[in-house]
């Protein structure tokens, strides 16, 4: 009887079936790296807020410690947003008309706050305080990145959970002395510095990486 | 200083401002700028529902992790779903965004304060424990205090005023009174009639003495569903003057009850329950060890404590009083036939006689004044007047006002022209016989003022919202008479008027704030130049110094006996004995979830009042639990479940008052049986049963435990004091032996704490505020009563129940379990997804967002204290929805499909130690303390570092009593128990009660 | 056919045409058998109630279940370990009788393949059903994550599902092998182009040529070497599941080759049953004999005698470690909420079965197939009791609870029953329900006096 397939049909088959493997494998690679990318970690990201506030001119420009505004940082899990009066205590007097400031003059005169969006933006289990970091030599830019240099503010570490446990696991490197903790553009400490901070903050890695230590 | 501030109006939702993470301060601001608060004047009538519509940004995380198959790829690669955050326009001083803080204030239960200390997160109450400084509660905190927290934000609280049933607004009331104040000036209140709850107010007293005296000729009537007039009344028979008495139980080694349930369910039980279980310290062998004897009409956390408990039927216990004092050679007639046998009469009265000026004899409120006047008069022969008992004038400053039964009769006698009720429900809790439901619609002019819009007001033709305890500006006197503030910790969710601000309505028709009228009373009661110093004070410390009346000095009239009703002969006839719910009291809470699901002692039934009978009467019908029965008494007739109680006497059924409401809401709507349709006026506790017929119907009854003997396991170790003290290490069971294996043991990383917890269960009675502080402390799901009979319950903590002995004469013992946190813990190595892990200072953690649900780890707990999230029991669409308002923000909201358990609240062990830290400082003993342990009346949990050695907790464990349950399953728990002693007569023979 | 000598394994007028004749002919030419077309009907309806039993499952939660605390496994459960039990069989047959050479596994190894290929699906589904949050099953997966995660290999359930994955993915294998002469031949008779094709394909250019022969030989010898392996542990990783755990009940370790000789039993008595009932659908009496019949008789007899010594050890470790709770344990077996089932399984495991030693019960179809039945029912009965009895009452008195299926819980249960005989009956008129190739071969080495 005929033929129903050219010999040709053997290799087409081959192919087929190597495609299909070659998909899966493919397919599975590049769900993982989606999983890490930026477009999903939001690294980069640059939520529009309702004023183009610049951490570059109040931070790098005039040098504004970054506990003014953010107040509770040292004392809570929240580092505190500062409230409007907070901003018109100069803006009373400097850019009294300026129009990017409208918003905040109108949350004054109606009584109602600015809605500003968040940057670093943590799954709602996960139970950061700040109180603790910049309280044992982790610095605002060891997370925030330089915000002295963010025009705009956006997000800088993909805040992922590998991202954290890195430096819970070894936190030696990005600790900082305690009057360094704001300062932007630290230098890394080298490895006797940081086997002191170890010790002037007592820090026990091994019990950082627990559970509990973030999700209740 | 802040906890004074009083927020206006236009901001309701300024406190809420500020807060990280779970996103609450953001919904309550979207709630003020939402629809139903935006139309209408600020503040106006916000639909009661709102609070259930909120989202919460957390759960709304937590249900698309768990929502479905559908969003299974969506979730693993999601990213954050964007987030306002919003600052506040000027932030209130001293307050830190992201801290709680505290604020004294007090809970009046039963009218009687409870001082508290609620914990608010930007001005939001989200949890109260007790006040240490207050004599009421001493830093414990019951159920019923703990869950008003919850009803604070119970969206079927009245949000209105309502004329007629539709809305409208208190400036057209305060128009009406206008007009009426006039008419009742006119005829000095001729035809007005007012109906109030037992008040013990002092400012709220003043006012309506005030009002008494504006118009004289209108009659007030005081109606207290859970009638303590006997109280004053025996307390008159034997002294002249109506007196409430206030025990000592610190004093006594030898305590009585004559039907009290002094421990849980009488005003002070809190502080009476700290003072007696302090007296039954096993360990410090020089002190005594105080010993109870209960007779008791229905089985009581107080009867299951006691030595030595006999139960009879509620009539029956005048007639055992009688015997005892007759035994005691006070003038008393003899009752017709004797209920206690001469044994036990005998080895009691020589007990009695032994301890005198130690021992003390608590008559229970529900019993005849009789019983009280018998009790006062045995006391006095004990010489225990003025020293283990005190006498002061009554806290309930209304309590001679004649009882609804005379309102009644003024009704049908047509004399009553315009009827005020203030903050009572007499529709529902009027007698049956009364019939108050028809006569309250023959009154030409109802006026009502309460928290719901209940079965009274529904007949009214006008409501008013009354404030709740935390939203409200007011002050209360507790059992003993000590005055203590009430402030408000959040500007009123919907309408509400405090008392003085309806009673200042009623006198001047005007709208006051609720601040000034209370500090214009107290401003009088102390010099004016201190108060305002004073008034901080008292509002930071929460209670009002030296503010209890001095005890009066009483001496027993000689008379006293010839008072006395004739002894009535025990009538075999079936009884029915009504009793306050534990949870619901007289049905005021029915609405509240929490009260709802707690677990009733002994029974622990929950979502209904069951008809308790006796195994030996259940038999005799063919009977058994769940079985529908119909009661009919002279008054009515009502079906109820079947509970077969072993104790309970043989020829009495017990029915809960509190249930069966109408128009509660939608939690506790139609939740069990409605015991007032039975009660009659002249007997309100017991009543004969004309007959109990079976309708061969059948419910399965929400129950928590299903099995009720040990089964002879060894879980509880028990003994005698005698017993004890010959042989101290009873409870030292020979340890497991050696396992052949390497021993994986806690972790090997170094710990700086090792957290470990300690139950005593000789102080444990079984009372259930800890489960109900877990509850509110861990974001615990109210599930509903068709879940907890599937066995889905989640409380985290559960007070198991066993009974031993006969089945008439059953021994009681309670065992709280809460996660042992093995340090070999059988459930962490099964956790495909390693969910659950051992932290270094011995916790068992449970994370919630790793966790698949396959359920190993419950299986493979010996212990069984983990609990599944079977069904969504959180968001919005569950069958009863979280309010994420009364949520703890510190603790994740479980998500559908995750099992949970006790955390050994690591909450707060996290923030103690962070700021341990922050500060540069040990970890001080006691910094943390669990929700358990610090709502606990008896103190019974212990709970702290183990590695130090001159902790409680390891002071505790060092105890010879001290024991591991199930340690022979190698799991080494770190939650340990200390062996319960009793201190039995050795007289009472074998075969006694 | 009443005769009780047993029959030939083969007729004498059989031969390699005929046979094929017989057997291509059941799908090519000749119109499905009504009573075919009513089991696929029936089949179907089941199969979509199990789906939409999984949709309201997916949408309410677990809870669905009649489960709750302490008996927090349920049918899911039970039915995993049912239908990997009834795999298994169908692996072996195919395997361990292709090793040792049985000629009387031709005419019933590819049945049996089929089935255990169908039940591992159904047996896979289950897990997942199983699981509170299914949608985040692939965590078990060791993939990585932004977590920095990784599965717990302590866990038996993360061994399971591998076993259970590799299990799979064998018996693909295993089966496809084992068509592949099948589908040559059937491409080859068949008329219709559209049947041409479709064989053609799946026949991936078979051209029964030596070399192809050899290697599907070897191929085939080297799946059949792994396959007992992999049966022993697949089952004997389930019942650590149970085993590992220190429930009363669970904690015997008895578990693996008890449950072993339990998935055999029960897969037997399934083939048995389909044999049985293929043989007669598709009047195949003279290629499945009375013989054939007789020797799965004898391997459920074998296998259930060891089920029953297996129970026999469970009570008497109980009885002998002297642990109250164990010893309750049986007590409320024998005498509990859940007592029916035991003695229910008792009388179906170990004293029906006692009939298969007299040779008129093995060789009469009805007999066996009735026994079949029962010896399947008593199987589930004893995962059932097993998973329930045991935590219902375990340590603590006061957590003490019985838990009752719900319809969903036997909705989804008879749904798998559906999906199975559903695939079932789509196969066999897609492929021959008989090995072509091992029935030539076994014509071909047939011997004069057989």
């Amino acid at each position: 009887m005929a033929q129903l397939f050219r010999p040709r049909a053997n290799a087409i088959v081959r192919l087929v079936m190597a495609a299909f493997f070659a998909t899966t494998l493919i397919g599975a690679c590049f769900a993982i790296a989606l999983n890490h990318s930026p477009y999903l970690t939001g690294v980069g990201s640059t939520p529009e807020q309702p004023v183009p506030f610049s951490h570059k001119h109040h931070v790098g420009g005039l040098g504004i410690d970054c506990r003014y505004c953010h107040t509770s940082v040292e004392q809570s899990t929240f580092a505190g947003l500062p409230d409007t009066r907070t901003c018109m205590t100069c803006h009373s007097q400097l850019w009294t008309n300026a129009e990017m400031l409208e918003p905040v003059r109108e949350s004054l005169k109606r009584d109602e706050p600015l809605r500003w969006q968040r940057v670093h933006n943590l799954a709602d289990y996960v139970y950061f305080d700040h109180r603790a970091h910049v309280t044992n030599g982790v610095g605002c830019e060891s997370c925030h990145g330089r915000v002295d240099k963010m025009p705009l503010t956006s997000q800088r570490a993909p805040l992922t959970m590998q991202w954290c446990l890195d430096c819970h696991r070894s936190p030696a490197p990005h600790l900082r002395g305690a009057e360094a903790i704001t300062a932007m553009g630290h230098p890394p400490p080298d490895s006797t510095t940081q086997r002191q901070l170890m010790q002037q903050f007592d820090i026990e890695p091994e019990r950082m990486s627990e559970c509990d230590v973030c999700h209740r | 200083m802040s906890s004074v501030k009083y927020w206006d109006k236009s901001s309701l939702e300024e406190p809420l401002y500020g807060k990280h993470g779970t996103g609450y301060w953001r919904t309550l601001n979207e709630l003020a700028e939402s629809a139903e608060c935006g139309e209408q004047p600020p503040g106006e009538f916000p639909d009661p529902e709102y609070l259930q519509r909120l989202p919460v940004s957390r759960r709304r995380v937590l249900q698309l992790l768990g929502a479905s198959m559908a969003l299974a790829g969506a979730t693993a690669c999601k990213r954050q779903s964007p987030e306002d955050i919003v600052p506040y326009v000027q932030r209130p001083e001293q307050q830190v965004p992201g801290r709680a803080e505290y604020y004294a204030t007090s809970i009046p239960i039963d009218g009687f304060a409870h001082g508290v200390l609620a914990e608010s997160h930007e001005g939001r109450p989200t949890k109260l424990e007790g006040n240490p400084d207050h004599p009421a509660t001493l830093g414990a905190c019951d159920a019923v205090a703990q869950a008003a927290v919850l009803s604070l934000y119970d969206p079927d609280r009245s949000p209105a005023v309502r004329r007629e049933g539709t809305i409208t607004s208190y400036g057209a009331l305060l128009e009406t009174l206008h007009q009426r104040q006039q008419q009742w000036d006119a005829e000095q209140g001729r035809g007005l009639c007012f109906l109030s709850r037992p008040v013990t107010s002092p400012s709220e007293l003043a006012a309506m003495e005030h009002l008494r005296r504006r118009w004289p000729k209108a009659q007030w009537f005081m109606h207290d569903p859970l009638d303590r007039s006997a109280t004053y009344e025996g307390v008159k028979q034997c002294f002249g003057s109506p007196l409430e008495p206030v025990y000592q139980f610190g004093r006594a080694d030898l305590v009585l009850s004559l039907d009290a349930n002094f421990l849980q369910s009488q005003p002070g039980a809190l502080r009476y329950a700290r003072d007696f279980m302090a007296r039954r310290k096993p360990e410090n062998s020089n002190a005594s060890f105080a010993r109870l004897y209960a007779i008791e009409s229905t089985p009581t956390v107080t009867g299951a404590v006691a030595e030595h408990r006999y139960g009879m039927p509620f009539p029956q216990v005048e007639a055992a009083s009688r015997q005892i004092a007759q035994a005691m050679g006070l003038a008393v007639k003899a009752p017709p036939q004797p209920v206690l046998t001469d044994r036990w009469l005998q080895a009691l009265v020589e007990d009695l006689e032994h301890h005198k000026g130690a021992a003390l004899v608590v008559p229970g409120d529900q019993q005849p004044a009789s019983v009280h006047a018998i009790a006062h008069a045995i006391n006095a022969a004990l010489g225990a007047t003025h020293t283990l008992v005190e006498y002061i004038p009554p806290a309930i400053g209304n309590h001679s006002d004649p009882p609804l039964a005379s309102l009644a009769e003024a009704v049908s006698g047509a004399e009553v022209e315009s009827l005020v009720v203030l903050g009572s429900n007499p529709v529902y809790t009027g007698a049956a016989d009364l019939d108050f439901r028809h006569l309250y619609q023959r009154v030409p002019w109802r006026l009502h003022w309460g928290e719901y819009n209940d079965e009274t007001g529904q007949l009214s033709h006008w409501h008013v919202p009354a404030t709740h305890p935390l939203e409200a500006w007011g002050d209360a006197r507790a059992y003993d008479g000590t005055a203590s503030l009430v402030q408000p910790l959040i500007q009123p969710l919907h309408e509400g008027k405090t008392a003085l601000q309806l009673l200042a309505a009623l006198s001047q028709a005007t709208d006051e704030r609720p601040r000034e009228l209370l500090q214009e009373y107290w401003r009088q009661q102390s010099e004016s130049e201190t108060f305002e110093h004073n008034w901080r004070r008292w509002l930071h410390g929460g209670v009002i110094p030296d503010s209890a009346p001095t005890p009066v000095s009483v001496s027993l009239r000689a008379s006293w006996s010839r008072r006395l009703p004739e002894p009535s002969p025990g009538a075999e006839a079936l009884i029915l004995q009504l009793q306050p719910d534990v949870a619901l009291r007289d049905g005021h809470y029915a609405n509240n979830g929490w009260l709802q699901e707690m677990p009733r002692p002994i029974t622990t039934l929950t979502w209904d009042n069951a008809a308790l009978l006796s195994p030996q009467l259940a038999k005799r019908y063919k009977l058994k639990d769940g079985d529908i029965i119909a009661l009919t008494t002279a008054v009515g007739r009502a079906e109820a479940p079947v509970y077969v109680l072993p104790g309970q006497p043989e020829h009495a059924v017990t029915l809960a008052l509190g249930y069966g409401r109408t128009y509660a809401g939608r939690v506790g709507n139609a939740v069990g049986t409605n015991a007032y349709t039975l009660r009659p006026s002249n007997e309100p506790w017991a009543t004969t049963l004309e007959a109990l017929t079976p309708t061969g119907e059948h419910r399965t009854l929400a129950l928590i435990q299903n099995h009720h003997s040990i089964e002879g396991r060894d879980l509880i170790r028990a003994t005698t004091l005698e017993d004890y003290r010959a042989n101290p290490d009873f409870a030292q069971h020979p340890a497991p032996s050696k396992s052949l294996y390497p021993e994986p043991g806690p972790p090997q990383r170094q710990a700086e704490h090792a957290w470990g917890m300690a139950i005593d269960l000789s102080a444990c009675i079984g009372c259930n505020a800890c489960v109900t502080a877990c509850q509110a402390e861990n974001n615990i799901p109210v599930v509903g009563a068709e879940e907890v009979a599937r066995g889905h319950d989640m409380h985290w903590l559960r007070v198991d129940r066993y009974f031993s002995g006969s089945p008439d004469k059953p021994d009681m013992v309670f065992q709280p379990v809460p996660c042992m946190h093995c340090e070999n813990a059988p459930c962490e190595p099964v956790c495909p997804v390693g969910a659950t892990q051992h932290s270094a200072d011995g916790l068992n953690q449970m994370v919630y967002q790793r966790c698949v649900g396959t359920r190993y780890c419950s299986q493979n707990c010996p212990y069984k204290v983990r609990r599944f999230n079977w069904f969504d029991y959180t968001s919005a669409r569950a069958r009863h929805p979280a309010r994420p308002a009364v949520q703890n923000p510190d603790v994740t909201v479980r998500s559908r499909g995750v099992m949970e358990k006790c955390t050994y609240c690591v909450q707060r062990l996290n923030e103690a130690t962070s700021n341990a830290e922050a500060e540069n400082r040990p970890l001080a003993d006691g910094e943390v303390r669990t929700a358990c342990q610090q709502s606990c009346p008896t103190r019974a949990i212990s709970f702290g570092d183990i590695a130090d050695r001159h902790s409680q907790v390891s002071e505790w464990k060092s105890s010879p009593l001290n024991y591991g349950m199930l340690e022979h399953l190698n799991t080494r728990p770190r939650t340990t128990y200390l062996a319960a002693v009793r201190h039995p007569n050795p007289a009472m023979g074998e075969g006694e009660p | 056919m009443t005769d009780a000598r047993p029959q030939a394994l083969l007729p004498r007028d059989l031969d390699h045409t005929s046979v094929t004749d017989r057997v291509t002919g059941l799908i090519l030419e000749a119109p499905a058998p009504r009573p075919w077309w009513w089991a696929l009907g029936f089949s179907l309806g089941l199969t979509l109630m199990f789906l939409l039993g999984l949709g309201y499952l997916l949408k309410a939660g677990v809870g669905i279940f009649g489960i709750n605390i302490p008996v927090a496994w349920g049918f899911p459960i039970v039915n995993t370990i049912w239908w990997i039990g009834i795999a298994h069989a169908g692996t072996l047959i195919s395997a361990v009788l292709l090793l040792t050479r049985q000629p009387w596994r031709a005419s019933i190894n590819r049945l049996a393949e089929a089935m255990a290929m169908f039940a591992i699906l159904c047996a896979g589904l289950y897990p997942i059903m199983h699981l509170g949050r299914p949608a985040f099953a692939y965590y078990l997966l060791p993939y990585p994550d932004t977590l920095g995660l990784w599965p717990q290999w302590r866990s038996p359930l993360v061994w399971d599902f591998f076993a259970i994955a590799t299990y799979l993915v064998f018996t693909v294998c295993f089966l496809y092998l084992s068509l592949l002469p099948d589908f040559a031949t059937l491409r080859d008779r068949a008329k219709r182009k559209g049947a041409q094709l479709f064989y053609a394909v799946l026949a991936l250019g078979w051209r029964n040529s030596a070399r192809h022969w050899a290697r599907y030989e070897s191929a085939n010898r080297v799946l059949a070497l792994v396959a007992a392996p992999i049966v022993v542990s697949v089952t004997g990783i389930i019942s650590l599941d149970l085993a590992i755990s220190i429930v009363p009940g669970y904690h015997f370790t008895i578990f693996p080759p008890y449950f072993v000789a339990g998935a055999l039993f029960s897969g037997f008595a399934t083939v048995a049953l389909l044999a049985v009932t293929m043989r007669s659908l598709f009047r195949l009496r003279d290629l499945i004999t009375l013989r054939h019949l007789d020797y799965l008789g004898r391997m459920m007899l074998l296998f259930a005698l060891i089920v029953a010594y297996s129970y026999s050890q469970e009570i008497f470790t109980a009885w002998y470690s002297g642990e109250v709770s164990y010893r309750h344990l049986y007590i409320d077996r024998w005498t509990g909420p859940y007592a029916p089932a035991w003695w229910a399984m008792f009388i179906c495991n170990v004293m029906l079965v006692q009939l298969l030693w007299l040779r008129r019960v093995r060789t009469s179809p009805t007999a066996l197939v009735l026994l079949a039945i029962t010896s399947n029912i008593g199987m589930w009965l004893e995962r059932f009791q097993i998973v329930f009895t045991s935590t219902h009452a375990d340590y603590m008195p006061s957590a003490w609870d019985t838990a009752w299926p719900t319809l969903w819980d036997w909705l989804l249960y008879a749904g798998s029953l559906g999906l199975f005989t559903l695939l079932l009956l789509i196969f066999v008129r897609v492929a021959p329900v008989i090995s072509l190739h091992d029935m030539r071969s076994l014509i071909h080495r047939r011997r004069p006096n057989d």
